[in-house]
């Protein structure tokens, strides 16, 4: 697939997103949210980048399908970094050193479902899901005036656990802790990690 | 519904300032220095005892173009002093008593890059993004046929680059007919020029101890 088809569907994907966001807003037993995320690299991403992620943000909205559950949608982007100064690395016979940069874009587009504990929406509730979806992941590597990249579309998942804390009528505050787990694509490593996001969350 | 919009699009505008800074690169031209080693792992470094190293670099520069030989004599120097740390002996003459092992050969090149910038730019998105709320006319993002797009602007800006390799081989076995040098170590130290000869001199001798550093195989052990 090329990368002009790719946008196109991530385009399509975004204004579906969106629209669920607006549709959310607007719907009498819908929720939405905007969350600051903060993320914290495990596994190969993290011996990638050890330094967690303070760049990030994540748009959800939910539609309830009944006094427990709803569905909806999620779009994050956060961004990992690490500045890795007067690094050594091989590669078959050459050796390279230099300060390395390295960079991960990471754009999770779910589709999810939670279950709430609880009825009443005027209280505090508990709230367990998770999503499934496609990821645009894009790991760059910078040393010199050289940039090595992969930027490849992946499948993965994310569990969730998280709770609501009303604030007004229609106003709560969002704090969620979720993990990411993303497949490898083509040569690419697989990705994980956990992500924490508070913000606030609109609607019935 | 005009309210709920406005509050999207101001905490939409909230997070994308705290997020939108992006996270930094090379800020000064040495944290482009890049140095590369490259050797054959079946040759045998114990054996050499003398080499030859010229007293010039080879500059490749443009036709017509005089090139700058100013650090010449101090990037050579370095060289010498390394390799006699090896214990290995120069000989300025390839035809010398003893015959020199192998040969070193030096080269420098300047290549200007040019970067061409979006704006708005940011890092991962293959697109500018750039959220509209004007009034209760319309709103819209680009690219999606919504609203009004913004494209922004464009501009270029250029660097030097500089790269200073050294290549050793054996004379003898030079492939004379088919005009093959078979390099059995190489080096080289590559990143965007500055202005200062004495910064510039730093960076080369950082560079060339670097490269002897993580060349162990040298010592032939």
């Amino acid at each position: 697939m090329n990368d002009l088809k790719k946008q196109i569907i991530m385009k399509y994907i975004l204004t579906i997103l969106v629209a669920l966001l607006i549709s959310a807003a607007g719907y009498s037993q819908g929720l939405y949210s905007i969350n600051y995320t903060t993320s914290y690299g495990v596994g190969k991403t993290g011996d990638y980048i050890k330094s967690p992620s303070f760049r990030g943000m994540t748009f959800e909205g939910r539609g309830f399908i009944s006094d427990h559950v709803s569905i909806g949608g999620l779009f994050t982007w956060s961004t990992f970094y690490e500045k890795l100064g007067g690094a050594t690395f091989n590669y078959e016979n050459a050796t390279f050193t230099g300060t390395q940069y390295r960079y991960i874009n990471a754009f999770p587009l779910l589709v999810q479902a939670h279950y709430y504990l609880g009825v009443d929406k005027y209280e505090t509730r508990l709230y367990l899901g998770g999503g499934l979806g496609p990821y645009i992941i894009n790991q760059r590597t910078n040393v010199g005036v050289w940039s090595v990249e992969e930027k490849n579309w992946h499948f993965g998942f994310s569990p969730e656990v998280g709770v609501l804390l009303p604030i007004s009528m229609d106003t709560r505050i969002n704090v969620s802790f979720r993990y990411h787990y993303v497949f490898k694509a083509k040569d690419t490593i697989d990705h994980s990690w956990f992500g924490l996001s508070v913000g606030l969350a609109w609607g019935e | 519904m005009k309210y709920l919009l406005f509050k999207i699009g101001t905490l939409v505008g909230i997070v994308f300032t705290l997020t939108a800074c992006y996270p930094g690169g090379a800020e000064y031209t040495s944290d482009t220095d890049l140095v590369v080693t490259d050797y054959n792992p079946d040759y045998d470094f114990g054996d050499i005892h003398y080499y030859y190293l010229s007293d010039s670099i080879n500059h490749i520069v443009e036709e017509d173009d005089t090139p700058d030989r100013t650090l010449d004599p101090f990037v050579i120097g370095l060289l010498e002093d390394q390799l006699n740390a090896l214990g290995w002996e120069r000989s300025t003459d390839t035809i010398a008593d003893p015959e020199p092992d192998v040969s070193i050969v030096v080269a420098a090149i300047t290549v200007t890059n040019y970067n061409i910038y979006q704006i708005p730019w940011y890092g991962g998105w293959g697109w500018g993004w750039g959220w509209y709320y004007k009034g209760t006319d319309y709103w819209g993002y680009p690219g999606y046929g919504w609203g009004y797009p913004y494209y922004g602007y464009t501009y270029v800006t250029s660097y030097d680059v500089g790269t200073l390799a050294w290549f050793l081989f054996e004379p003898d076995k030079v492939d004379i007919e088919d005009e093959l040098i078979f390099v059995e170590w190489a080096g080289v130290i590559n990143g965007v020029l500055g202005s200062s000869t004495s910064s510039t001199e730093d960076r080369i001798e950082r560079g060339i101890d670097q490269a002897f550093n993580q060349s162990s195989y040298l010592s032939g052990e």
